[in-house]
């Protein structure tokens, strides 16, 4: 399929346990294209962060294929998964994951060092990037001198300075009180409007409800797969389904 | 387009160093205490060995200082080696070096250039009130200026009618000059020596400081003047000088002269020992370096101990920074790029380590120069090759904790608490 940004073809992960194999995704297969927003939701256990650990190229498939960008990442080295997610992977954490002892602008700049670019050059396009997320303002505070939504500013800001095919979200407002979480999920909705591919992991319906298109997932496989309101709606019906 | 390859890949760690050694500036400076107490074993067995080698090296400028008087090819004969290793007894009956043997070896010595007696006391010498205590005073002729390296700065030194009989007459060292004249020409004044007074007709040139003692406080006169006012030492020695490509033969003519002037039967053991710079040299050498030898492996295990400190205190900061490093992981930070971030901030805590052990040991050889009969100097190398070596430990000593911080999975690293 043409325009596809990545595509899961049957893709399976496999655990061992002891003696115990755990299949946290069972032939998972779907296609994303560039300038997307998909909300990924699940319950916990589901499957969801297996996932995003395998778009994001921490992980690899123990079956099926992932293409990212038309490149099996089956059978790459380490330091090529490392340079994919260098390239081509923008992550966002629930928990921020900043360092703490430096300031937003070397937060922003880490991303950079690792694809060997000069601390001038870094440093420039670390100042468009906060700027891009409203903290202009707030570059030389440290972690610890920022609220949680301006934290998480700094890790979006951090996830854009690369500029990467897509931007990976695991429960972003998870750690945010729900007016904060509102801002950054009107963050996420311009970054979307500017043409930016983002997928959004998360357990809350409603947040998925506003996506333009949300995956549902239970048991490591994919149940549902639609425009966000929709996919919410037959979970809701599916739920009062169960009770009636 | 190899080349190109090659130059983003050095550009990267390049970029990947410098920013690695910023976060571990800012790594030391957060557990300053942390990061100082894990070096401080560092900071001993580098202070240590520089000390060391301090007094190593003083020693041995002391004593090639004090060798380099004696001349390379000079031998000298006296009743007892220098250096008594073994039975002390069997050279306890050795007559004294004599007149005679010094006459026996100038009249018959053919490959003998040069034969001097030497004897050596410690007396005071004045001039117009101006005292000097404990002055070398050497007894000797003329021909000792042919075995020493002794050069003068003025004057002349004994002539061979001075040398044979008791004329009144010094050659002065520099710092005897110095002390007595401040700076006025010396020659022609006459010194006391206890009762007797000496003209002055040479002074010399300095020889510096051995062992914490000045060459230049010296005073040399005849060898007949020097046996009326302090009597014939037992422990006069005969300088004698040959060629340097004859010197074995020397060594034997000087062994049947001797053997013949005291007429020792063909089973006799000398009654006289001949010596040489180069054995000096031979023996000092294996003295200190057993001596050093310990010394310097008590200072290297002192850095094994410290090293182990370093790793120790490397991998609880691998452990506290887990999910740093899965973060750096998933920024796309190579497993390189992890070793290197935490080899530099090993590498640089040693060397904070080494810097402060450098510093003590500085002071220390300087407080030794000062204070102690010997003498102890670090060159600027020294100090380089202490931060270099005491950076290199801190890379053998990191590798474990960064291959171990490289090597952590990522997904695991980020989730952990």
């Amino acid at each position: 399929m043409s325009g596809a940004l990545l595509e899961l073809a049957r893709v399976s992960r496999l655990y061992q346990m002891g003696s115990e194999t755990i299949h946290a995704l069972r032939d998972v297969s779907f296609v994303i294209g560039a300038g997307e927003y998909v909300g990924i939701v699940g319950s916990s256990g589901s499957g969801k962060s297996t996932l995003l650990n395998i778009l994001g190229c921490l992980d690899t498939p123990s079956a099926g294929t992932y293409r990212l960008r038309g490149r099996d990442v089956r059978g790459l080295s380490d330091d090529a998964l490392s340079d994919l997610r260098n390239r081509e992977i923008g992550f966002v954490f629930q928990t921020f994951q900043l360092l703490a002892r430096t300031t937003a602008l070397e937060n922003v700049e880490l991303p950079l060092v690792y694809r060997g670019v000069r601390a001038g050059e870094r440093r420039r396009r670390a100042r468009e990037a906060l700027a891009r997320v409203g903290l202009a303002r707030r570059m030389r505070h440290r972690p610890n001198e920022l609220s949680g939504g301006q934290r998480q500013r700094v890790a979006i800001a951090r996830a854009l300075v690369t500029e990467p095919s897509i931007l990976l979200a695991d429960e972003p407002t998870g750690n945010l009180d729900s007016a904060t979480g509102r801002e950054i999920l009107d963050l996420f909705g311009d970054l979307h409007a500017a043409g930016n591919t983002l997928i959004l992991v998360t357990h809350e319906p409603s947040i998925a409800a506003q996506c333009p298109r949300a995956l549902r997932m239970s048991d490591g496989a994919i149940v549902n797969d639609g425009p966000g309101a929709q996919v919410v709606a037959d979970l809701m019906v599916g739920a009062a389904g169960a009770r009636a | 387009m190899i080349l190109g390859a090659a130059w983003r890949r050095g550009r990267r760690l390049a970029v990947e160093l410098a920013a690695s050694a910023g976060t571990a500036v800012r790594g030391i400076v957060a557990n300053r205490m942390r990061a100082f107490l894990s070096t401080v074993g560092i900071a001993i067995g580098v202070a240590t060995l520089m000390t060391i080698y301090g007094l190593v090296s003083g020693l041995t400028t002391s004593f090639t200082r004090q060798l380099a008087a004696l001349g390379s090819s000079t031998m000298y004969v006296t009743s007892r080696p220098w250096v008594i290793r073994g039975d002390w007894w069997r050279y306890r009956n050795r007559p004294p070096i004599s007149r005679d043997d010094v006459e026996a070896l100038r009249r018959r010595g053919d490959l003998l250039s040069a034969v001097a007696p030497v004897a050596n006391a410690a007396a005071e010498v004045s001039y117009r009130g101006e005292r000097i205590g404990l002055v070398q005073i050497q007894g000797t002729s003329s021909e000792y200026i042919d075995t020493s390296t002794i050069k003068l700065a003025s004057g002349r030194f004994l002539s061979s009618l001075e040398g044979a009989g008791a004329q009144q007459v010094a050659v002065i060292g520099s710092e005897v000059a110095q002390r007595l004249f401040q700076g006025a020409s010396p020659l022609g004044a006459r010194i006391s020596l206890g009762p007797s007074r000496f003209t002055v007709i040479g002074v010399l040139v300095p020889q510096g400081k051995a062992f914490g003692r000045s060459l230049d406080n010296l005073v040399i006169i005849p060898i007949d003047a020097f046996g009326r006012l302090y009597g014939m030492r037992r422990d006069m020695a005969i300088a004698v000088t040959a060629r340097p490509d004859s010197l074995f033969q020397a060594e034997d003519q000087i062994i049947e002269i001797l053997r013949g002037e005291r007429a020792l039967a063909a089973d006799d053991d000398d009654t006289f020992s001949i010596n040489r710079q180069s054995e000096l040299v031979k023996i000092f050498n294996e003295e200190t370096s057993a001596l050093f030898g310990v010394a310097i492996a008590i200072g290297l295990i002192t850095l094994l101990v410290g090293g182990i400190g370093v790793m120790n205190i490397m991998l609880v900061a691998v452990t506290e920074r887990t999910r740093e490093i899965g973060v750096r992981r998933a920024l796309g930070a190579r497993r390189r790029s992890i070793l290197v971030q935490f080899l530099t901030e090993a590498a640089l805590v040693t060397m904070v380590g080494g810097a402060i052990g450098t510093a003590i040991g500085v002071m220390a050889s300087a407080i030794i120069d000062r204070t102690a009969p010997v003498s102890a100097e670090l060159s600027p190398a020294a100090v380089i090759g202490a931060l270099v070596f005491s950076g290199i430990i801190g890379l053998a000593f990191g590798t474990w904790p960064a291959y171990r911080a490289a090597h952590l999975d990522p997904i695991e690293s980020l989730r952990y608490e």
